[in-house]
């Protein structure tokens, strides 16, 4: 049984005249421990993919089911609730609280999961702080943190409560090279360690990291395969296919239609 | 939770110190407030009582028309402008009819003079009275003096002096025997009078604590005029128990019968009070209506601060909401933080209205009472007006949609 099941789910926003169609019929099967990329060009829905898997935002169509439960139809409060018992977020911009130290940035979910002593607390933030270098950092705040440093407490913040699932929406947009290549590092470190990872990215190189690739384009999905280890994903021919796929569609040409799916695993 | 909701606001407040004072500005305004308007009617309020036990006794006949009374003999009005600037019309006619009364112990006549004093090098006093009287006044003020002796001699020149004049023309130095000179005549110090409470609303007309006494003869040769031809403003009398109203009522057709018009008024000093505290219930009722308005256009400025806070922490709020907060967690949250807000402006407020009463009493005769009720008041009031301007900003906060936002 998959850890994830989308079946026919799609996500409209607006109304009338600006209605946008985000996601388009999806249809997803994701194993646990999964290190799943999501790649597509702007617009395409990599983000609203993400709210749905979140559990952040309920689709109009379609059943979610995480790990076996149903979770299309569950109330806000019941979704907040997995959430923070389930899920791990990571942000393009980190997202830490500039208010707020390290330690305290990194405790929010096990804040609002269960009452804990603060000594509880204390013990789980510094391993998870541990787990990524960063101790005797606790009391620093974010403005004091280099980039990196930043995305390694925000992951710190994604697994302190133990999650399943993290989230991640282009994780490394803001780093260079090799902090890039740290924090895909112990992501996929995570995942070994049995956590399914789900991240959107428009950097193909990454795509070396993950064992599943998924791409989307208006809406659509387009492409789901599984990628072999240190695979890299070529993206400019799958542009190139989508495009002649659109374009073989308005000019109904079947016969070039199967030989462009034939080669690049396109799917309708 | 609770107490980690309370150290969140306490960081949020640590972090943007300048944007949360400048929130509660108006709530530590409306505070300071509250203390001092409870205050200062507090301290009227214990200054009528300290002297009603003895002004009961005290009957006051004075110049000009200020009190009147309805058909039952009760004072409904008191013009307190009358009785301070009428002309004086009262003779020795008049003070006879109370020295005589059988209910009468001892009466003092009032002449008030405006004259220049100085002291033998010639520094001279500002903003004083002169008094013609006879040396029971002081006794009948219920006053006593701080040292020398109640003798106010007709032929020697003697005087009687305020202790705020011993204290600007003789430097604190033992005034006695020393030359006073008033209107470029000379008069020997006798004695200096206690400080004496301005604020007994019996003596608004004249502060003894900055008055020369002198005796009534004495007055007559500064205006060059003869002793039968004196007219006093005021002669208060005291009465061995509480005057009655027949007492009152003799008198008042003797003095009527002396005027032959009704150009001067009678009255027992007690029979002001009711009308005292009328005015200051009035004034406490004024002070709790001001106090509600400064309060909320307090909270009111809280509710804006704390609207343009959140919309400044959007994306903190949004985070909360992703990594598991639910509605009612981030609401709760930031009605603690509102609450927190204006518990703080509320004892910053306290500690300005305390600094400002402090400020006040010294410089002025007025007595500020810090009251514990306004404290109970500010203290209860605080959290609720946090809880309640708290409220919509919270609303607005928690029921946004997080991942519209979350990405900026």
């Amino acid at each position: 049984m998959s850890y994830i099941k989308l079946d026919n789910i799609s996500q409209v926003f607006g109304f009338g005249n600006t209605t946008r169609v985000a996601l388009q019929q999806i249809n997803l099967n994701i194993e646990a421990k999964s290190f799943v990329i999501i790649m597509g060009q702007s617009g395409s829905g990599k983000t609203s993919l993400l709210n749905v898997l979140g559990l952040i935002r309920q689709p109009i169509q379609g059943v979610y089911n995480l790990s076996g439960q149903a979770v299309t139809e569950l109330s806000n409060s019941a979704r907040a609730k997995l959430r923070r018992q389930k899920i791990g977020f990571l942000f393009e911009n980190f997202n830490l609280s500039p208010n707020l130290n390290v330690f305290d940035n990194v405790s929010l979910p096990i804040i609002y999961n269960r009452p804990l002593n603060f000594t509880s607390r204390s013990n789980l933030v510094k391993e998870a702080l541990n787990r990524l270098g960063l101790h005797n950092k606790e009391f620093l705040y974010p403005k004091q943190l280099s980039l990196a440093q930043a995305q390694r407490v925000a992951i710190a913040r994604a697994i302190i409560h133990k999650p399943d699932l993290i989230i991640a929406d282009e994780p490394t947009g803001r780093l260079d090279s090799k902090a890039t290549d740290m924090i895909m590092k112990i992501l996929k470190t995570l995942n070994q360690q049995g956590i399914t990872i789900i991240m959107a990215t428009h950097n193909p190189f990454l795509s070396q990291y993950a064992n599943r690739f998924v791409y989307l384009h208006d809406g659509f999905l387009k492409v789901n395969q599984t990628l072999q280890p240190n695979q890299q994903i070529d993206i400019t021919k799958i542009q190139e296919a989508i495009q002649k796929q659109a374009w073989r569609r308005k000019n109904k040409s079947a016969s070039t239609d199967q030989l462009v799916k034939t080669k690049t695993g396109l799917r309708d | 939770m609770f107490f980690k909701y309370i150290y969140t606001a306490w960081q949020e407040i640590k972090q943007h110190p300048s944007r949360n004072l400048l929130a509660t500005v108006e709530i530590i305004l409306a505070v300071a407030c509250v203390i001092l308007f409870f205050g200062i009617t507090a301290g009227i309020q214990q200054q009528i009582e300290k002297n009603y036990n003895f002004s009961q006794r005290i009957i006051t006949l004075h110049s000009g028309q200020s009190v009147v009374r309805d058909v039952e003999g009760q004072i409904t009005e008191y013009n307190i402008a009358h009785s301070i600037g009428a002309e004086p019309n009262l003779t020795k006619a008049d003070w006879q009819v109370l020295r005589e009364h059988p209910e009468i112990e001892v009466t003092a006549p009032i002449v008030n003079l405006h004259a220049p004093i100085s002291n033998a090098e010639g520094t001279l006093m500002g903003n004083s009275h002169v008094i013609g009287t006879d040396e029971n006044l002081i006794s009948v003020l219920g006053q006593s003096l701080a040292y020398g002796n109640n003798a106010l001699d007709s032929h020697a020149r003697t005087a009687i002096i305020g202790n705020e004049v011993a204290r600007e023309l003789f430097n604190n130095s033992q005034p006695i025997a020393h030359e006073i000179k008033i209107a470029n005549q000379t008069f020997i110090v006798t004695g200096v009078l206690e400080s004496i409470d301005q604020l007994n609303l019996f003596n608004l007309d004249v502060n003894y604590n900055r008055s020369v006494l002198i005796s009534l003869e004495a007055v007559n040769g500064l205006k060059s005029q003869p002793a039968e031809d004196i007219s006093m403003s005021k002669i208060l009398a005291l009465s061995y128990q509480l005057p009655s109203d027949q007492a009152l009522q003799d008198i008042d057709e003797e003095i009527l019968i002396n005027h032959n018009q009704r150009d001067f008024s009678l009255y027992r000093n007690s029979e002001l009070l009711p009308l005292l505290d009328s005015i200051l219930q009035f004034l406490k009722t004024l002070a709790i209506v001001l106090v509600i308005v400064f309060l909320g256009v307090g909270g009111f400025s809280l509710m804006i601060a704390l609207q343009s806070s959140l919309r400044q922490r959007r994306i903190e709020i949004n985070v909360r909401k992703i990594v598991g907060a639910t509605n009612f967690q981030i609401l709760y949250q930031i009605i603690i933080e509102a609450t927190v807000l204006s518990v703080l402006g509320g004892f910053l407020g306290i500690i300005l209205g305390i600094m400002i009463s402090i400020f006040i009493s010294y410089l002025s005769p007025v007595e500020i009472v810090l009251h514990l009720d306004s404290l109970a008041y500010v203290i209860i009031s605080m959290p609720v007006l946090g809880l309640i301007f708290g409220l919509y900003p919270a609303l607005q906060a928690s029921s946004q949609n997080p991942d519209q936002r979350i990405y900026e």
